[in-house]
């Protein structure tokens, strides 16, 4: 079925709010039949940080320190944690389809998406694992976090794989609580992450690579772009969700 | 009327943070925060809202409002449990944050 084909998107680097835009405006594109299930890789320039759409940015986030770095803060439409993006130390990806062509339980399609992922890693001969609910281990470290939202029947799964974390500035701009990881046996939080050029001499280039081929493993795919329908939603969904604070501060 | 909070890291899950605002020995206001996942997300609000008016103590009342909440939302949480809710607002009580 031509429907099942699936775009890919190759990397490309956005604002935070752009970032946020885009899987969304895909998503309403697909749910409209006018886009075909889609996979992309980001980067967020200037660097930025994410938070779950449950959570509070004031709570959660240094907005002070992110001004003073220039970090741009966004708040997801998906649940989960907060997240610094490094623009030089991490590569996002985003899986945008119908919900019938992944798993329906949220937890197995959790592991199905994160298993692309995890097979690149391993490709890369790292000793990759997923760790339910939503993270990829390396040697015991989280190298991976990943949240995803289903709406009028489209599935959207974003997901970061750090390549080099900042460990500075990740403590500065996020305010890591103790009871956050008081069920974790390491008591710091900057000993738990890891990036994959930390633990190994993979490039980042290659990386990136690996990740393509695992997400595309299998499935019939062309290499695409945004349309300009989708790029034009992208502006107007930005303007009236990620780039403002009635959003973003709304908790 | 101040808000007060509570939180819990639950094991194998995620954080939940309750904050409540209490009048007259009840929930005036609740929000739930945290880093957990909720289907569909609007059900948040359904959620906080189901708390109005209850007496932390009434633990049957909040869990019976909370479950049917969840029902009537075809909800999923994952990450946290109506209990977790259920027990942050019995530790945060409506007692000692009334009238401060």
């Amino acid at each position: 079925m031509f429907k099942d084909r699936w775009r890919l998107i190759p990397f490309h680097d956005a604002p935070a709010a752009e970032n946020m835009a885009i899987d969304e405006a895909v998503a309403e594109a697909v749910s409209f039949n006018e886009a075909n299930p889609t996979i992309r890789f980001y980067g967020w320039k200037p660097s930025a940080v994410s938070i779950g759409c449950f959570q509070s940015m004031k709570d959660e986030v240094d907005i002070d320190a992110c001004r003073e770095l220039g970090i741009d803060r966004v708040r997801r439409r998906t649940g989960g944690g907060a997240v610094f993006h490094d623009h030089d130390g991490e590569i996002t990806y985003s899986v945008i389809c119908p919900e019938r062509l992944v798993e329906k339980d949220i937890t197995a399609s959790y592991k199905q998406v994160c298993g692309w992922a995890v097979a690149a890693l391993r490709s890369l001969d790292l000793d990759a694992e997923f760790s339910p609910i939503n993270d990829i281990l390396v040697n015991g470290k989280k190298v991976s976090g990943s949240a995803q939202t289903r709406r009028q029947g489209i599935f959207t799964m974003h997901g970061t794989i750090l390549y080099k974390v900042d460990r500075e500035t990740m403590f500065r701009v996020l305010k890591v609580g103790r009871t956050k990881t008081s069920d974790k046996p390491s008591a710091l939080p900057s000993d738990r992450v890891a990036g994959v050029g930390e633990i190994s001499t993979i490039r980042k280039e290659e990386l990136l690579l690996a990740l393509v081929g695992a997400f595309i493993d299998g499935k019939e795919w062309y290499l695409g772009e945004l349309g300009r329908d989708e790029e034009a939603r992208a502006d107007v969904i930005a303007s009236m969700r990620y780039a403002n604070n009635d959003w973003n501060l709304s908790r | 009327m101040s808000w007060a909070a509570a939180e819990r890291k639950v094991p194998g899950g995620k954080l939940i943070r309750l904050k409540v605002e209490c009048k007259d020995g009840s929930v005036a206001q609740a929000m739930i925060e945290g880093d957990f996942f909720l289907y569909p997300e609007e059900g948040l609000a359904s959620l906080e809202r189901a708390l109005v008016n209850v007496r932390p103590s009434d633990v049957q009342e909040v869990t019976a409002r909370l479950e049917r909440t969840v029902q009537a939302g075809r909800m999923e949480l994952i990450g946290f449990a109506v209990k977790d809710v259920v027990e942050l607002l019995e530790e945060i009580g409506c007692s000692r944050t009334d009238g401060v």
